[in-house]
């Protein structure tokens, strides 16, 4: 690759077009169009061509949330493309606050795309209006063609190209108002599942150079651990392994084939020196830490009225704890990438949610400015927060460099079970005091590590400077971490008078990391089940009494009252079928599930979930109900199926045989309901999650009346 | 290392592989066909899935020597032209696809079971899939879409 190529657009799309067989059929099959046509493109996101194909781009990776089509339908909303002429391809420009956080259209597409759009349906309105001399307000645009009434006339955007690239861009454009949307709100089936079906869709791992050589890396056997010595030298002469070397983050294993580097590691003996003092390394020791923590001081994270009082004078106080255990995140594509580092230029093709943090890092390892880092995104096989640590990208790059030969790594299904970065195991202290069918006071004592300013904050921190100066700060660290592990325990909707809700965070040796839904899944599930509890106890229905305490706040009442409806909440059931109910608000979406089971020999069986969701308004629903279907599975398993657990700083886990994940004989019938408005849209990738936890709990408890506060549930805590 | 000939999606092909190499990392990285995942490497996931004679197999789990002469692969590259298969079809239709790694596995399985069984009951399906995982919960929709491309194998 020469330079010129990494600096310029152009040039940039043309190799991203060349990038092997997985894209051929969007990106070979849009380079050919591009070399017959000229073209038009107001911004990076846009090119129309003159035979009327119009390229979208998108910026955010996909990785099954649907993104490679809500986000050229916002485009095309607002440009009145005609759909059927829409070709997606990725970039990965743009990127900077990474793929996450259920923001790609909440917090970045929905204005930002939009307006995109507009510019170029303006601009094109006005190209038409110039050629024939009118004045633009007199044109409208629609289907990708431009229309004159008085005259008569029209013409496509195809036609316009040469004239709207003399036009000005207009600073500031009208946008369309809800009513007006043709396409917004509609189901349009997914862009990408016609390469998703014929194995041609290019994940990094289907990446090949000429001359690549396969790489592994044996990471220490413990957390924390040194290397000490090994017998590399011998496996150095293994059949087909053309080195083997240390890398900062353990064992580099290099070899013409993957398979002889697989055969070749099973021989590699490292003897690693255990950290003296590994902290917190271990599931028992955490575990008792957690107990420790929840008895001593915590810090204020959110204090409405005068909880303290209530709870002194109160003659009954209502008190459970909960726990929830580590998760890994299970992917099915395992971590891996192609890395080519060669006379001061690098080029990277891998799926990761984060960019930019990926070149930061391959120049600083590379000493290559950022320039001539080029970074190809590719499709991922699944992200749930994993794909933002980057961690094996920098190991691929290492290799890379000190072979000066282009590698692919691949992580093995155990390498990325046991070197991941988990959700926190954390602990949940919950008292209230219940009255007159009200609750008084409601106290939240959140215990557990914060995957950001921890062990994560080397290796997510890094693209985000701010933060990682701000963490070097005390109390500003404190602050950040304090509210991140508190995120859907200090802003739970319900109206109660008297909050008390504090965190005590620490730090431990065990990486942790973004799982789906982040806090919310941990502190849904000790939330829904202790309202859950309350009712109980206080003799209310679970649903009227989260109700009473929603006054005015019509979203999430409607979103409730919908699930209460639709699952005949409270009415005749099947036999031996119980139910459950839990709400959350995350990520800017309301969501209520019920969870409808039976329990046979202590065995769970799901059989039914009704989900409602206000999403504000909706881009397109069809991924919304795959996201929530998916939530819910994804959060099914983590309830019923999979824990994380570490025995003297290595966790035990390894595999699907061992990390059980749902399967298709397990999941549940799912009914998504999505309740429409134009509210300003909120997330879906993440708000399914939280309230399936605490709804299937919750009718555990309905079908035997044990109380879940430990997940994963199993048999024992059911007899 | 050894010189296999191996008739894949309809070709004879020549590789020179160790000979307990996995099927899959022969398919992928020596005939460079890529639509046939790793997931797991113990045949615990179905990513790998291809046919063998028509059968469901795991790519990963077979080595290249196990193949007898006249076996016959197949993988998704070679299921049909132009994605016109009934299952790749009605993944298309339904919607299958989220993350889509795991599809090429999930349809050489589904197709491979519909070959034999082109009107399963509920438990057929559950039977036949759930060797596969999905991590993106697919599952509702892999439901429908094997439904409806059992209809169309019945109506030819």
């Amino acid at each position: 690759m020469d330079k010129d190529h990494l600096i310029s657009r152009r040039s940039f799309i043309k190799t991203a077009s060349l990038i092997g067989s997985g894209f051929a059929i969007g990106f070979n099959f849009l380079q050919a169009k591009r070399e017959l046509n000229s073209e038009f493109s107001p911004n990076m996101y846009i090119n129309v061509l003159s035979d009327d194909t119009v390229i979208l781009s998108v910026s955010k990776a996909e990785m099954g949330q649907g993104i490679w089509t809500s986000l050229p339908m916002l485009i095309a909303e607002e440009m009145e493309v005609d759909w059927g002429k829409v070709k997606v391809q990725q970039i990965s420009k743009d990127n900077f606050i990474g793929t996450g956080g259920s923001m790609s259209i909440s917090g970045y597409g929905w204005e930002k795309m939009r307006e995109a759009g507009a510019v170029a349906k303006q601009v094109l309105v006005e190209s038409a209006a110039l050629k024939w001399k009118v004045s633009p307000v007199e044109c409208v645009a629609k289907n990708s063609v431009v229309y004159h009434q008085k005259t008569r006339r029209s013409t496509s955007f195809g036609s316009l190209v040469d004239e709207a690239s003399k036009v000005k861009i207009p600073k500031s454009v009208r946008l369309k108002k809800p009513s007006e949307f043709n396409l917004l709100g509609k189901d349009m089936l997914r862009t990408d599942s016609k390469i998703k079906v014929d194995g041609t869709a290019l994940f990094s791992m289907d990446k090949h150079l000429s001359g690549m050589l396969y790489a592994m890396v044996e990471r220490p056997k413990y957390f924390g651990a040194k290397y000490k010595n090994s017998n590399l030298e011998e496996i150095k002469n293994q059949n087909g392994i053309i080195d083997v070397f240390l890398i900062p983050s353990g064992v580099a294993i290099v070899g013409e084939k993957y398979w002889s580097v697989v055969k070749a590691r099973k021989l590699l003996k490292v003897n690693w020196e255990k950290k003296s003092n590994p902290v917190y390394a271990d599931s028992t020791i955490y575990r008792s830490h957690l107990d420790k923590l929840s008895k001593g001081k915590s810090s204020k994270v959110r204090k409405d009225g005068s909880p303290s009082k209530i709870f002194k004078n109160a003659k009954d106080i209502v008190q459970a704890q909960y726990y929830l255990p580590f998760q890994t995140h299970a992917a099915m594509e395992p971590c891996n990438c192609v890395v080519n580092v060669s006379d001061g230029v690098c080029e990277i093709w891998t799926g990761t949610q984060n960019p930019d943090n990926a070149i930061t890092r391959a120049s600083k390892v590379t000493g290559i400015p950022e320039k001539n880092i080029k970074l190809n995104l590719t499709f991922l096989g699944g992200g749930f927060g994993r794909k933002s640590f980057n961690d094996w990208i920098e190991d691929c790059v290492r290799i890379s460099k000190h072979l000066k030969k282009p590698i692919k790594l691949i992580n093995s299904r155990e390498d990325d079970t046991k070197y991941g970065f988990a959700r926190p195991s954390s602990k949940h202290n919950m008292s209230a005091v219940v009255s007159n069918k009200s609750i008084k006071a409601w106290k939240h004592v959140v215990v557990s590590p914060d995957p950001l300013t921890g062990n994560a904050a080397n290796q997510y921190g890094a693209s985000i400077p701010i933060l990682k100066w701000a963490t070097s700060i005390g109390i500003v660290k404190n602050k950040i971490r304090n509210y991140l592990v508190t995120d859907g325990a200090a802003h739970i909707p319900y109206d109660f008078e008297n909050v008390s809700v504090k965190a005590s965070p620490f730090e431990t040796d065990i990486p942790l990391g973004f799982w789906r839904a982040v806090f919310h899944s941990q502190n849904a599930f000790a939330n829904e089940c202790f309202i859950d509890e309350l009712a109980h106890k206080s003799d209310i229905d679970p649903i009227q009494l989260r109700l009473s305490h929603l006054k005015n706040n019509i979203r999430p009442i409607k979103v409730i009252q919908k699930v209460a409806d639709e699952s005949n909440w409270g009415s005749v059931l099947p036999k031996d079928h119980f139910q459950g109910f839990a709400y959350h608000y995350s990520f800017g979406t309301h969501v209520a599930q019920v969870a409808e089971l039976s329990i046979v020999d202590n065995q769970i069986k799901l059989h039914k979930v009704f989900c409602s969701v206000d999403c504000g308004q909706t881009v397109n629903p069809m991924t919304i109900r795959a996201q929530i279907q998916g939530s819910i599975i994804f959060g099914m398993g983590a309830t019923l199926n999979s824990e994380m657990t570490v025995k003297n700083g290595r966790v035990n886990e390894s595999n699907f045989d061992d990390y059980p994940v749902v399967r298709f004989d397990e999941s549940p019938q799912i009914k998504v309901f999505i309740l429409k408005n134009n509210e300003k849209p909120g997330g879906v990738g993440e708000p399914g999650l939280p309230p399936i936890a605490p709804a299937i709990a919750n009718a555990v408890f309905a079908a035997s009346g044990k109380r879940i506060r430990k997940l994963p549930i199993i048999s024992k805590d059911l007899s | 290392m050894t010189q296999f000939t191996i008739y894949i999606n309809g070709e004879n092909k020549k590789v020179k592989v160790d000979e307990d190499t996995p099927l899959l990392w022969v398919i992928r990285d020596e005939l460079e066909l890529t639509g046939t995942k790793f997931g797991c490497g113990k045949g615990l996931c179905g990513a790998c899935t291809i046919h063998v004679n028509g059968i469901e197999t795991r790519s990963c789990q077979t080595p290249i020597d196990f193949l007898e002469e006249g076996d016959e692969i197949t993988t998704i590259e070679g299921l049909s032209k132009d994605s016109s298969h009934p299952v790749q079809k009605a993944w298309v239709k339904h919607d299958v696809p989220q993350c889509g790694y795991c599809q090429p596995g999930q349809i050489m399985t589904a197709s491979g079971f519909l070959s034999r069984n082109n009107d399963p009951t509920d438990e057929d399906i559950d039977n036949a899939m759930r060797m596969n995982i999905c991590r993106c919960g697919t599952y509702p929709r892999l439901k429908k879409a094997i439904k409806s491309a059992a209809k169309e194998i019945q109506n030819g």
